[in-house]
């Protein structure tokens, strides 16, 4: 007998209930996709038998430079992932494993930064940028995300499960503190690296508001500016072109969840944020 | 032997400088500044003026934003609760592996690009109006725009609920099943088993999930412009619409101070429970 036949009436019910609210929750979605690919006069109207088309792909690729923006977003998020991975490593590693004056004070610090995001303070992070000739640039865009209080946190979190022998073990055979960190705790702490490193790529590719802010040139701006201007009700563009652009911003990062969903989901288990 | 002790004294200062440099100079400093030029005038002179205006012009916001804000958090927790409890307690497998793999696509969706989602798909005559008019569902003179307060909760909790069911659906995997066997085999249904004996042990998990979506939904600019940037609207669009319009940064920093004391609070909260209960956060 197969799974099928076995199925009862009650578990049919439960499958079809599961595909229906997946289905609702992916609505808005699902409705990208068919007005990105359907003809405009069809995008507010299901006709099963509408045309496909990739003329809204063309058109919305033809109207703003999205390879430049895709550049840009690209050369923002990687830039701010290196830094972040490396000045999270070395504070988190101090957090977990040393005693030191002040410990408590920075520590609250770093918690303070989690609670409070840094889109509050755009106006004072404008003028420092202002003063550092960094406004319209890509480094001015990250510089205040560098120093991630969420990586600090996660990553102290973590440290902190690993067995300090195995420190002890590395430092007799004559490893130093760097090598320490390199070779026990970071490769030990890779889930956690994982899952920071798609919610980090996720969110700086996400911000909206401090780009806007802080960039006035198509050399500088990411992707959700660029669309954020693309799709104003004042540019004329109609709603297919519009989903075929939003279809465009946002393909790299459901790719990239496509192919890394079951290592992220089980990442973030094994994180164990509390 | 001394200088090997200094050494060990001052490496996790070296360690733990540059994140402190970044956190002290670009967001300890400008919270500061941007506090005290709250309550000065263009002068520099000592002032509640820029708040009296800000609550003169945006109380009504003020409130908005709170109600928004507070409804999206709780229900973005009953949704993570419901899903992660699903995920843990479901008996058929094919069902959960259906939600497992639906629920998480809204994760990686830019709140950009879920508020132009929402835009083109709550609007009068979009494609949600469109469908439950085309299903007999709704007659078409019925239709309405959830362009407004709704819109911002829908599109918050769809873009949220995924972040912080994935939290707790973690927290929950990892939990000791033989409780859950116990009060089954006690005969108690699951939503009872959900409530009274897992939802308990993973508060924790659920707070800070629920906390950090409190706290990016307070600093979300692009969801409420898209979807309802007329009166009532969030803080974020005031804020840069002072800004933009007027260069008005003490109103600016005022909002921004009120903002980060709302968010403040959610944090001193969830500190507290840490504390009351003896653990170090």
């Amino acid at each position: 007998m197969n799974d099928v036949a076995r199925l009862t009436l009650l578990d049919r019910v439960e499958i079809s209930a599961a595909w229906l609210l997946g289905i609702i929750w992916l609505m808005p979605l699902l409705y990208a996709f068919w007005a990105g690919f359907h003809p405009p006069e069809y995008a507010t109207r299901l006709d099963l038998l509408a045309p496909l088309t990739l003329e809204n792909f063309a058109e919305a690729w033809s109207q703003a430079p999205f390879a430049r923006f895709y550049l840009n977003t690209f050369i923002l998020v990687t830039s701010i992932l290196i830094v972040q991975f490396i000045l999270c490593t070395l504070a988190a590693y101090a957090f977990a494993r040393f005693e030191f004056w002040g410990k408590d004070v920075a520590f609250v610090l770093v918690l303070v930064q989690l609670m409070i995001m840094p889109e509050v303070l755009i106006v004072e992070n404008y003028s420092t940028m202002s003063s550092l000739n960094l406004v319209d640039t890509i480094a001015g865009i990250g510089l205040p995300y560098m120093a991630s209080a969420f990586g600090i946190f996660l990553l102290r979190q973590t440290f902190k499960t690993i067995p300090k022998e195995l420190e002890d073990a590395a430092r007799i055979e004559g490893c130093s503190v760097l090598q320490i960190l390199w070779k026990v705790y970071v490769p030990l702490a890779r889930p956690t690296y994982l899952a920071y490193g798609l919610v980090s790529v996720s969110y700086h590719w996400n911000n909206f508001l401090w780009p806007l802010i802080i960039t006035n040139s198509v050399e500088t701006r990411p992707l959700t500016v660029g669309l954020a201007i693309f799709g104003a009700p004042e540019s004329g563009v109609d709603w297919s072109v519009i989903s075929a652009a939003t279809l465009l911003a946002v393909a790299p990062l459901l790719v990239a969840f496509l192919l890394f969903q079951r290592q992220f989901v089980q990442s973030f288990m094994q994180a164990g944020i509390k | 032997m001394t200088g090997a002790m200094d050494k060990n004294r001052y490496l996790p200062l070296f360690l733990v400088t540059p994140a402190l440099l970044v956190v002290v100079g670009l967001f300890m400093y400008p919270l500061g500044y941007s506090a005290i030029s709250s309550f000065q005038d263009k002068s520099g002179a000592w002032t509640f003026a820029n708040f009296e205006k800000a609550f003169d012009l945006y109380s009504l916001d003020i409130g908005f934003t709170v109600l928004i804000v507070v409804l999206s958090t709780v229900a973005i927790g009953v949704l993570a609760c419901a899903t992660g409890g699903y995920l843990t307690l479901g008996e058929n497998p094919r069902a959960v592996a259906v939600l497992k793999w639906l629920y998480r696509w809204p994760l990686f969706i830019p709140f950009i690009v879920a508020g132009q989602l929402m835009r083109t798909f709550l609007a009068k005559n979009g494609m949600l109006n469109n469908i439950l008019v085309s299903i007999g569902l709704l007659e078409p003179l019925q239709a309405t725009s959830l362009l407004d307060w709704r819109g911002i909760v829908i599109t918050f909790v769809w873009k949220q609920t995924p972040f912080v069911a994935l939290l707790v659906a973690g927290a929950m995997a990892s939990l000791d099943r033989s409780t859950i066997e116990a009060a089954r085999n006690l005969g108690a249904g699951r939503v009872r088993i959900l409530i009274q004996i897992i939802i308990p042990q993973v508060r924790q998990t659920l707070l800070v999930g629920l906390i950090l979506s409190f706290v990016t939904m307070m600093s979300v600019l692009s969801v409420p412009l898209m979807i309802n940037a007329e009166t009532p609207t969030m803080m974020t669009v005031d804020m840069a619409f002072r800004i933009n319009s007027y260069g008005d940064y003490g109103v600016a920093n005022a909002l921004g101070f009120i903002s980060y004391l709302m968010a403040g609070s959610v944090a001193w909260f969830y500190l507290s429970q840490g504390v009351r209960k003896g653990e170090r956060p």
